[in-house]
């Protein structure tokens, strides 16, 4: 090839392109493969590893004042739970007599002592009445002919002492609680 | 002091607090700057060096020596840098892309950040790969460290981190070539 024959053409190129060629080449190579220089673009504060050994215990000082729930024994969880437990059912038996009491007091003061007494004497006597028809049945007493005091003589006569003690034992304490 | 009589020491508690002081100056640079390059913030940096340390401070005295001391580390590290990102990711509802484009940000607003221009462009490169790729790249990369070791801390099989390794440089040299 003969350089000294150049066939004019109409292209120009930069001034000293030729010459810088080859170092703009090289700085391009460069960029396509990893850099050989494994620098990091990171800086760090003043004294940084000097004074994080010094903060790494202060934090550790600092958890270990918080407790975390994980970390406490097992036998310290079961000594709370059933203090809690025990504590409930304390306030629980506390409360349930009382309401009771409450229930009691609420019917003194809306009923008169004379109106619950009447009451009660007749849902009684209604009571006694029943049982004491039940029992004639039991005994074969025939008291659908009979006028009623005549029913209840013949049911006082039939029966025994001890049935109407029974009976009346059975009603008895609901009488004593109220 | 080597790292098994360090180990050692520390189940001693009279001699605990002096062994970790020995055991954090040992290992704070390679576990800052490997936190560092996955979080790229210096105070998110710091905040995860600490918390490592911390881990280790509560569960050194049950390593069981069944890896190295070092790679046990690393691993705690690794792993309070994926869940750092993690947080991030549902904190915000972001994607992937989208934590890429924030440490990218940081990158460009972090006062501690030089203006190395290569170690910047590399750097950019290096955040629009996954974070498992940009863990085994950096460690490769910039921490030289062997596949076997790799395998250790990421509980990777060699082979897996070879292929990843390979695809990461080819992601960043084209990256890099899109840059020029």
């Amino acid at each position: 090839m003969n350089s000294n024959k150049r066939i004019p053409t109409p292209f120009q190129v930069p001034e000293n392109y030729f010459e810088k060629f080859e170092a703009s080449l090289q700085k391009r190579l460069q960029k396509m493969h990893l850099p050989e220089k494994k620098s990091l673009p990171f800086i760090l504060p003043e004294q940084y590893f000097e004074k994080l050994p010094q903060r790494i215990v202060q934090k550790i000082q600092r958890k270990s004042t918080h407790k975390i729930w994980y970390a406490i024994p097992q036998w310290q969880w079961v000594f709370r739970v059933s203090s809690v437990v025990f504590l409930v059912a304390i306030t629980i038996l506390w409360f349930l007599p009382k309401q009771n009491n409450d229930l009691l007091l609420q019917l003194k003061t809306h009923f008169s002592k004379s109106e619950l007494e009447h009451y009660l004497v007749n849902d009684y006597k209604n009571f006694l009445e029943e049982e004491l028809l039940q029992q004639a049945q039991i005994f074969n007493i025939d008291i659908h002919d009979n006028t009623d005091t005549l029913q209840t003589e013949i049911i006082e006569k039939n029966l025994l002492y001890e049935h109407l003690e029974e009976i009346l034992q059975q009603e008895l304490p609901n009488i004593d609680n109220l | 002091m080597e790292d098994k009589e360090l180990v050692e020491k520390f189940k001693n508690p009279e001699s605990r607090n002096y062994v970790f002081n020995l055991l954090v100056r040992k290992y704070q640079e390679k576990i800052y700057w490997h936190i560092r390059k996955m979080v790229i913030d210096h105070n998110d940096a710091d905040d995860l060096t600490q918390e490592t340390f911390l881990k280790v401070w509560q569960h050194l005295a049950e390593f069981q020596e069944k890896s190295q001391l070092y790679t046990w580390i690393y691993r705690i590290a690794t792993n309070e840098c994926l869940n750092f990102l993690r947080r991030k990711k549902q904190k915000f509802f972001l994607p992937i892309a989208n934590v890429s484009k924030e440490l990218l940000k940081k990158l460009e607003t972090d006062p501690y950040v030089c203006g190395d221009e290569i170690a910047i462009n590399l750097q950019k490169a290096i955040l629009k790969l996954p974070e498992k790729q940009r863990l085994v790249f950096n460690m490769r990369y910039f921490d030289e460290m062997s596949y076997e070791e790799i395998s250790e801390i990421l509980d990777t099989s060699v082979g897996a981190l070879k292929a990843s390794y390979h695809h990461a440089v080819k992601k960043i040299e084209n990256e890099l070539k899109l840059n020029l």
